[in-house]
């Protein structure tokens, strides 16, 4: 083939396509990768209903022209993709220069989006189609760049099911229009399913480039600075929209967030995902530190400001550093107090097993209310937030103006520095700390008497500070359980006593408080850190899913030339072993608070109706005629006529009849008797009026069914269903519904009488036993 | 080249998917992937799976006349007849016939079909195609073309003394006359015969002109021997034409046959038949 033929080739014309369903199917594909967009924020609202608006109006246009292109159209069309090039770039191009290289997605989907739109015009051949749906896989793969939940799952869902329906119409439309087999359909899909499983499988895990993006900026947008006097809660202060924090002050249930940290309270987190991280490796994110403890709550008086003292700029006096100018805040080593000079230990003597300070970036995305603290791993140095001003407090903890709400992003840059036991063990003492830092840090509300000594018992021979901090770890781990069940501390009562020497059942708060105490009664500097811990990766996102479940307790040691060093003692403690019946009790309450209580207590309530109707419906007799006998038979029991055997029904019904007639004085003259002419006449009526209504469906007159002597006529009428006169047919419908009526009014009468007759057999005993 | 070029975007998106961190578009990028490789190996499997056969085809065709045979197929396929030649054709499957038109080039017995084919099921991404020989379930004979010139007068010749009878189809009747040696049976006029008392025959208006015997023996040469064939067809056709009695003269593989020959399809498969001669 020459080069003029290949040259060419391109513009050679295709056959129209005329299958509807791949049009609609590429359509489709397009319009799910727009909404993908738009779900993940790359495009407006707007623009992707514009865009998907063009996409159908273009498709339909296609469908129309297919045989008949207008000749001037390409020329249009190129123009504008050439313009919404030219636009990319300018757009690109600024944001570059303005050093925000992350925001390339949303002008990149919206050139595809656009590029997208103007292409539906111009589709009038099978090929061009199938354009389209592979332009839709990159539109909905730059939606998934962004996407940072499985909730993104549904738009990939859709879209596949799109464009494997194109793809199958492609093919449908090669055979001639036939519709594919559905077998050949559903192996094809499972077959590019499973071959896509297996290349998840086997493909290594995406890594997120060692550098960081600015945050979006707009994602909580610029408010009013509040007061950073104290931690905001939640509940009072969230950006957007109320809060909706399951505790009084806290997140996800959990209370350390705001305030005091309580530890007589018992935290109730579930499994909701609060806030979703990308980080570089996984480690403890600290929200804030404690380092005042009073027995029972954790509180950090050093970020309270003096009543009443603020600066020029409203912020309060006090221990905060106020950070303005924007993103990215820079956390100077000099706002915390990080290992001082003169301290008698240096880097290179920490080289023997420490991997040395490494940054370490992460980004989080709040999909919970939120407090205003900033998580951080280890010493943050660098804060990308969308806010005009943070604080940074003295002991590290961040803090911006405002709440942070659901759909808040923001950047952390850290120092992270995990020295190995060997380095930690050449750093001893309090050097670095001043002075009213280590007193703080050292202090304690009471002595502690047993808490010290079974310190000291434990760390008998150990010379380090590490070495005595593994040993109470190790020990805590040895004669502890956790459980999130523990026995609510009196009042008066010292958590650190109850747990260390009364329950010794607890969970991370208590663990690590019990830890910090004892390391404080040791003389070593110790604080409380609240925050979280790596949750479940996500593969799909690159992103740790934080449960509230994952919010966690540890505690900071102090290390000269290394800092705050955090321990974790409770990974050393084991779960307590819960008797089975506490188990299975919490797994019923647990299954019994997820069940959706109405519908349940009403599907039961109708299943069990209707089985009740379904037996009471078999065990009913099949026929009229056993019906009517067998309420005759239950009101011969009911009025005491003992069963005679051989007797036939039609006596049974004459001695029921008899018997209440002379109980109840109510009986009919001898005239109007069974023998009576006008009876026997009304039956013979009655019979013939229900074979006539039994052939022409016709209804007959309905006797009384109360009146005496019913039972007789019911019985007469069952007497003579089993006749050959019947010819085997029952009786019909509505007679045999009379006569049953008329058994259960002879039914009732017989218990009225049987109840009268116990009354009065009842006075007569009470007569005869008055006499004297 | 397709599949290069799908390794090579898929290489790319991948790497782009991993070194960015971004999970989803991994997961995109495998939903992709999966199906290109379904895509463009399913239909390999397919058209090795798929099983064809010609069912019931004419008997008898002419070289470079179409001739349609009917093609069943056990998945959809395309079909492209390959010796003798055809257009391609799009085969449903499920039982039902689909009439594929073929073209032999040359005459001769014609007892296979090689076809090519060809599927891209299930996206219609790639085609792939196998070149399958079926057997017809009979053989086909393909008569030579009706060529444009004759045999050279020399050929035909007249190889019977004396009428012949009539063929009768192409005169009209004019009475009858007295039997002679080598009257048809059918001939014989009954009522007339009883009434003379010996056998009498029907007469036709004008009588059927001497037999011509066509030499159809072949040359050697294939090219030469069709291009004589195709002049042998067409003193066939031009004898049969005028109503001739024309005997055939050919080469066949049980020797050499000379035999009349009453339409233009019994020439066409006697020469279909035959064989060249030895020299």
């Amino acid at each position: 083939m020459s080069a003029l033929q290949l040259l060419r080739r391109p513009g050679r014309t295709w056959p129209a396509e005329d299958s509807v369903v791949l049009r609609a199917a590429a359509a489709g594909a397009v319009c799910v990768a727009l909404a993908a967009c738009t779900a993940e924020g790359e495009l407006s609202g707007w623009f992707a209903a514009g865009a998907a608006a063009l996409v159908c109006a273009g498709g339909i246009f296609s469908y129309w022209r297919r045989s008949r292109p207008l000749p001037y159209l390409k020329v249009f069309l190129s123009a504008a993709m050439v313009g919404a090039f030219v636009w990319f770039f300018v757009t690109v191009s600024k944001e570059a220069a303005a050093g925000q290289l992350s925001a390339v997605e949303t002008p990149l989907a919206a050139l595809f989006g656009a590029m997208q739109a103007a292409h539906a015009f111009d589709m009038p051949s099978r090929r061009d189609l199938g354009f389209s749906i592979a332009g839709s896989s990159t539109l909905i793969a730059v939606a998934g760049a962004q996407a940072i939940d499985l909730s993104f799952a549904v738009y990939v869902a859709l879209w596949a099911a799109f464009a494997l329906a194109g793809l199958h119409a492609t093919w449908s439309s090669m055979t001639g229009g036939r519709a594919p087999r559905p077998v050949a359909v559903l192996t094809s899909t499972a077959a590019a399913l499973t071959v896509a499983s297996l290349l998840v499988a086997f493909l290594p895990t995406p890594q997120a480039p060692s550098f960081s993006f600015s945050p979006d900026l707009g994602a909580t947008g610029s408010g009013a600075v509040g007061q950073p006097s104290r931690v905001v809660p939640a509940a009072r202060t969230a950006a957007s929209g109320p809060a909706s924090a399951s505790g009084p002050t806290g997140v996800g249930g959990y209370l350390g967030f705001a305030g005091p940290l309580d530890t007589a309270l018992r935290p109730g987190l579930g499994n909701e995902v609060v806030l979703r991280v990308r980080a570089d490796r996984p480690t403890y994110w600290v929200a804030e530190t404690y380092d005042s403890w009073s027995g029972r709550s954790w509180t950090a008086p050093r970020r309270s400001p003096p009543p009443g003292g603020t600066r020029p700029d409203g912020a309060p006096a006090g221990p905060w550093t106020a950070l303005s100018g924007g993103s990215p805040f820079v956390v100077t080593p000099s706002d915390v107090p990080l290992a001082p000079a003169g301290n008698g230990v240096t880097r290179s003597d920490a080289a023997d097993g420490s991997s040395g300070a490494q940054p370490d970036y992460q980004t989080f995305y709040l999909a919970a209310p939120a407090s205003n603290l900033v998580l951080h791993a280890d010493q943050a140095t660098a804060v990308w937030l969308p806010t005009p001003r943070i604080y940074v407090s003295a002991d590290g903890t961040i803090l911006t103006g405002r709440a942070l709400g659901p759909g808040s992003v923001y950047s952390v840059l850290s120092t992270v520095d995990t020295p190995g036991d060997r380095a930690l063990a050449t750093a001893n003492g309090t050097p670095g700390l001043t002075a009213s830092l280590r007193r703080q840090d050292l202090e304690l509300p009471y002595a502690y008497p047993r808490v010290a000594a079974l310190a000291r018992r434990v760390t008998a021979g150990h010379a380090t500070v590490v070495s005595k901090v593994v040993a109470l770890e190790h020990w805590i781990g040895a004669h502890t359980v956790y459980t999130l069940d523990v026995p609510p501390l009196a009042r008066g009562q010292d958590a650190v006593n109850q747990f260390l020497f009364g329950s010794r059942r607890g969970f991370c708060e208590q663990i690590s408080t019990s830890l910090a105490v004892m390391l404080r009664t040791l003389g070593i500097p110790a604080r409380e850190a609240v925050g979280y811990v790596p949750g479940r990766f996500d593969p799909l996102a690159g992103l740790y899913d934080e449960q509230a479940k994952d919010a966690h307790a540890w505690v900071q040691v102090w290390f000269p030339g290394f800092g705050w060093q955090s321990f974790d003692p409770t990974t050393y403690v084991p779960k307590a072993t819960p008797s089975t019946a506490s188990t299975m009790g919490q797994i019923l309450a647990a299954v019994l608070r997820r069940v959706p209580a109405v519908p349940v207590v009403a599907g039961a309530a109708a299943l069990v109706l209707g089985v009740a109707a379904l037996v009471w419906r078999r065990r009913r007799p099949r026929t009229w005629r056993a019906r009517v006998t067998r309420e005759l038979e239950r009101a011969a029991r009911r009025a005491g006529i003992p069963p005679a055997p051989g007797a036939t029904l039609c006596a049974l019904a004459a001695a029921l009849d008899d018997a209440l007639d002379d109980a109840l004085g109510d009986a009919p003259p001898d005239g109007a008797r069974g023998d009576a002419p006008g009876r026997w006449h009304g039956l013979a009526h009655a019979e013939a009026a229900d074979s006539e209504s039994a052939d022409s469906g016709v209804p007959e007159s309905s006797p009384s069914p109360a009146t005496p002597g019913s039972c007789r006529r019911a019985a007469e009428l069952a007497w003579a269903a089993t006749d050959a006169a019947w010819g085997g047919r029952d009786v019909p419908r509505r007679t045999g519904r009379r006569y049953v009526l008329a058994a259960r009014h002879l039914r009732r009468r017989a218990r009225h009488h049987a109840r009268r007759h116990a009354a009065a057999r009842g006075a007569v005993r009470a007569d005869v036993s008055s006499w004297p | 080249m397709p599949v290069a070029a799908s390794a090579a975007a898929l290489g790319i998106w991948g790497a782009v998917a991993h070194d960015s961190g971004a999970g989803w578009v991994q997961a995109i990028g495998t939903l992709v992937a999966g199906t290109l490789v379904v895509g463009m190996f399913a239909p390999a499997v397919a058209v090795m799976r798929v099983r064809c056969r010609i069912a019931a085809p004419v008997r008898h065709a002419s070289a470079g006349s179409p001739v349609s045979i009917e093609f069943l197929a056990s998945a959809p396929v395309e079909v492209e007849p390959l010796d003798p030649p055809g257009p391609p054709t799009m085969v449903r499957a499920g039982g039902g016939r689909t009439t594929v038109e073929i073209r032999p080039a040359h005459r001769g017995l014609l007892d296979h079909c090689t076809v090519i084919v060809a599927s891209a099921a299930p996206f219609g991404i790639l085609w792939w195609t196998r070149s399958v020989t079926l057997a017809l379930p009979r053989p086909l004979l393909v008569a030579p073309r009706v060529g444009s010139e004759e045999v050279t007068p020399g050929v035909a010749r007249p190889r019977v003394e004396g009428p012949l009878a009539a063929p009768g189809r192409s005169t009209e009747p004019r009475g009858v006359r007295p039997y002679e040696r080598g009257d048809r049976r059918a001939l014989v006029h009954w009522p007339a015969s009883a009434h003379t008392g010996s056998l009498m025959v029907r007469a036709t208006e004008r009588q059927a002109p001497h037999a011509a015997v066509v030499d159809g023996r072949l040359p050697s040469d294939p090219e030469a021997a069709e291009r004589h064939a195709e002049r042998v067809m067409a003193t066939v056709r031009a004898h049969l034409l005028a109503g001739a009695r024309v005997e055939l003269e050919t080469i066949e593989p049980q020797g050499a046959v000379t035999a009349p020959v009453v339409s233009l399809s019994d020439a066409g498969a006697r020469l279909a038949l035959a064989l060249p001669r030895v020299r």
